[in-house]
């Protein structure tokens, strides 16, 4: 294996292929006859190269009132793609500008009709309800632009999934959340027609009932979140392809319950419970009554404590604002690579919190620090960091795939789908 | 082969299967020479291609025209050389992306034409669509506001009610002569409101009210001061300054929010109205103009605006005194670093200029 692969790049050295142990951690359905070789994605870009064509293709593109961000886009997609490396071999992006700037018109003249409905003629604003169908379409296009645009070794991705198969996926969901509704209506109409609700008792209960019920909202909410999230992304990845073969994925409803538990309330719920000693004993310190008592503190300390205290706040503010985030992508990626695969090949994806969450956070620094002029660093950043947590675990070799079919694509769906900010990314 | 062309090894690729295979790239007679030790052999014209742009360090892709198959190569020296063999060219946009220079000169046009559009470009779109606006549109924004004012600043006017209807009167009279502002129709009004805590004003509210504050009505002994006043406001509504305020900071909302959106959208929104806030110097003069000619066209004279103002100027000038001192007792005093940033053009110029032309 390691006999074909020419020196491509001087530092190519280091990304030759090793053998990894194989992770079996669960039944999966991966035939191993011989053990797996680890093939560690690599990324070798630089934000000082990006820099320079992302502020040059900026320029060109306000130069030319927009027209120009189509061919900016693709070189974009085209230098994230191609500095992505895996085994020594490029990723590339197809995307055609022509196609991709038809699209940005058409989403734009859409996003101006929708904003001028919504201004002048507000009363008309739920007849855009009839776009809805639209969306599911919009989002298969989305995927089908994408992955047909993006090739490794000359073959391309494909995306196989339908709008018939996208509503199926969602309908389930969909039942689930008209019953939850349904039911949560009906107990309450029930409770409010039976029960004695006047006078301070029944002011009390009535207190009462309204918390049950918004706490089953809630609960009701998440379980459904985790499911439209669950059913998306095995849609997006068991209907991929690369050339003929197809991408499997096995991951389980419960994963993203805990995952959505751990972002959403183990996570806020640990930042407060350690942040909280460390603010209270801060506000005393300052000379700020906590709770009736007051700290008495000599000299400067409570002006040190007043900083010090400012410093506390903002930092767990950013943890409360990057650090689920961080964490969802974390265990999202970790998830859904280590249980996809594709043929006899795996996939490993081992990024870690920690990690990502000081990427983020650099990045969300220095982007205030310079005006947003660091955006294109911050890209670079997380682009590496992704790209060196995820490796393939070929079994055998990669020269082994086969094309599949050749079909049209079109960048509507995608373009539409970029400016209502609706994000997919694979 | 001649030994002075360039030569460098490769990867081929068919576009049938992942296939990796090594390959002897070369260049002949105006040829692309493939060759390698599994068999492949290929001579394909130089016109036929295709070099992908260079992106950083990641190996370029050279493809040909009607076919599947490409090879990668790895950057360096004898790929330049190959390519220049060739008679491949980079377009101008990547030859300026590869120089610092040009990035940074890319950098410092991008400002150059924001700050021009911001100052200029934005004005002057924005005067221009405004015409096209239709007032209607402004109203439910403008009750809003009002509702807004009323609750954490305004208190109901103290003023009798004869006196409210005497101004309430003189004020329609006077905006009647300007079909201009025919537009407005009945939400062209009066409000009378009170505030001590903004003290001596008039706001016009793009929707077409007016508010009056009783604080403004007991600064002057005569109503035509009065009316000069309003007729500055009413200036607002006829050239539609609320409407092309309106636009410009959206503009500039959008704007911002695509620039710094990924951060936060707090701070595009903070930003969007730090860069907005109040009416320009150009408005307030195009305002003034207005009042002076419609003072001229009722026979009265423009420095009825002036003397107006000046009391004015006094009544605030005394105010941020009294302010100014209760802050020594207490700190604060923020409003002195936000002074720069707000576009209150020049009180005493503006006088001066009334006075001027009768």
């Amino acid at each position: 294996m390691q006999a074909d692969t020419l020196p491509l790049l001087p530092d190519d050295a280091p990304a030759g292929p090793h053998s990894g142990p194989a992770t079996t951690d669960d039944a999966a359905p991966a035939r191993q006859d011989e053990a797996p070789v680890e093939y560690r994605l690599r990324f070798t870009g630089t934000g000082d190269e990006y820099f320079r064509i992302w502020i040059v293709n900026l320029l060109l593109s306000i130069l030319t009132f927009g027209i120009y961000s189509a061919w900016a886009k693709v070189r974009r997609e085209q230098y994230f793609h191609r500095n992505t490396l895996l085994d020594g071999s490029g990723f590339d992006y197809h995307g055609e500008p022509k196609a991709i700037l038809k699209g940005r018109i058409i989403a734009v003249a859409l996003l101006g009709t929708l904003a001028l409905v919504d201004k002048f003629a507000h009363d008309f604003y739920p007849l855009a309800l009839i776009a809805l169908p639209l969306i599911p379409w919009l989002m298969i296009r989305s995927f089908v632009f994408r992955s047909r645009n993006t090739s490794f070794r000359g073959l391309h991705f494909d995306f196989h999934g339908t709008y018939k198969g996208l509503c199926k996926a969602y309908l389930v969901p969909f039942l689930v959340f008209i019953a939850l509704a349904g039911t949560v209506a009906a107990v309450a109409a029930v409770i409010y027609t039976t029960t004695e609700l006047t006078g301070m008792e029944g002011a009390f209960r009535m207190l009462v009932f309204r918390k049950i019920l918004s706490g089953v909202s809630l609960l009701g909410m998440f379980l459904l979140i985790s499911m439209l999230l669950h059913r998306l992304k095995a849609f997006q990845f068991n209907n991929l392809a690369f050339g003929a073969s197809c991408f499997e994925s096995w991951f389980k409803l419960k994963s993203f319950y805990g995952i959505y538990l751990r972002v959403s309330v183990l996570f806020p719920l640990l930042v407060v419970l350690a942040f909280a000693p460390i603010l209270v004993t801060l506000l005393l310190l300052a000379g700020i009554p906590v709770g009736g008592v007051r700290g008495i503190a000599p000299g400067i300390v409570p002006s040190i404590a007043f900083a010090v205290l400012i410093i506390a706040i903002a930092l767990m503010y950013i943890l409360l604002l990057i650090g689920p985030q961080a964490w969802f992508a974390v265990l999202q990626n970790n998830l859904i690579w280590n249980k996809t695969r594709l043929d006899k090949h795996r996939f490993k994806s081992d990024q870690t919190f920690w990690r990502f969450f000081w990427v983020l956070a650099g990045n969300l620094l220095f982007m205030i620090l310079t005006l947003g002029l660091y955006w294109p660093w911050a890209r670079v950043k997380i682009a590496r960091y992704r790209a060196e947590h995820t490796a393939v675990l070929a079994a055998g070799s990669l020269d082994d795939f086969v094309a599949g079919a050749t079909r049209e694509k079109s960048a509507v769906g995608e373009e539409v789908a970029e400016i209502f900010d609706f994000d997919f990314g694979f | 082969m001649q030994p002075n062309t360039p030569c460098l090894d490769a990867h081929y690729y068919d576009g049938r299967s992942s296939r990796r295979q090594p390959v002897r790239l070369s260049v002949d007679d105006a040829h692309l020479l493939l060759d390698s030790p599994e068999g492949v052999r290929r001579s394909i014209p130089a016109a036929a291609v295709r070099a992908s742009e260079a992106q950083g360090s990641a190996p370029r892709t050279l493809r040909f025209v009607n076919d599947n198959a490409f090879c990668e190569v790895g950057q360096g020296p004898e790929l330049d050389a190959l390519l220049t063999a060739l008679c491949h060219r980079d377009s101008i946009a990547v030859r300026l992306q590869n120089r610092w220079r040009w990035a940074l000169a890319s950098l410092a046009s991008i400002a150059l034409i924001l700050l021009a559009a911001y100052f200029w470009g934005l004005p002057w779109g924005a005067k221009f669509i405004a015409p096209h606006v239709p007032v209607t549109a402004m109203r439910s924004l403008s009750d809003e506001t009002l509702a807004q004012l009323d609750k954490y600043l305004f208190k109901p006017s103290a003023l009798p009610e004869d006196r409210r209807r005497k101004l309430q009167d003189d004020f329609q009279k006077f905006a009647a002569a300007d079909p201009g502002l025919a537009p407005y129709g009945d939400r062209l009004v009066l409000s009378f409101r009170a505030s001590p805590a903004i003290g001596p004003n008039a706001f016009a509210l793009p929707g077409g009210q007016i508010v009056l504050l009783d604080e403004l009505v007991a600064l002057y002994d005569d109503d035509a001061e009065i009316l000069a006043i309003l007729g500055h406001e009413l200036g607002h509504l006829s050239k539609r300054h609320g409407i092309r305020m309106l636009i410009q900071s959206s503009a500039v909302a959008v704007i911002s929010a695509a620039w710094l959106g990924d951060i936060s959208y707090a701070v595009g929104a903070v930003s969007g109205a730090l860069l907005s806030s109040g009416y320009s110097r150009d408005m307030e003069r195009e305002a003034d103009d207005y009042a002076a000619e419609r003072l001229r066209q009722r026979g009265e004279s423009p420095a009825l605006l002036a003397s107006a103002l000046e009391k004015l100027e006094a009544a605030h000038h005394h105010l941020r005194r009294a302010q100014k001192d209760r802050d020594k007792d207490g700190g604060g005093g923020g409003e002195k670093y936000l002074d720069w940033l707000s576009s209150h053009p020049n009180t005493g110029e503006r006088i001066r200029q009334l006075r001027e032309n009768p």
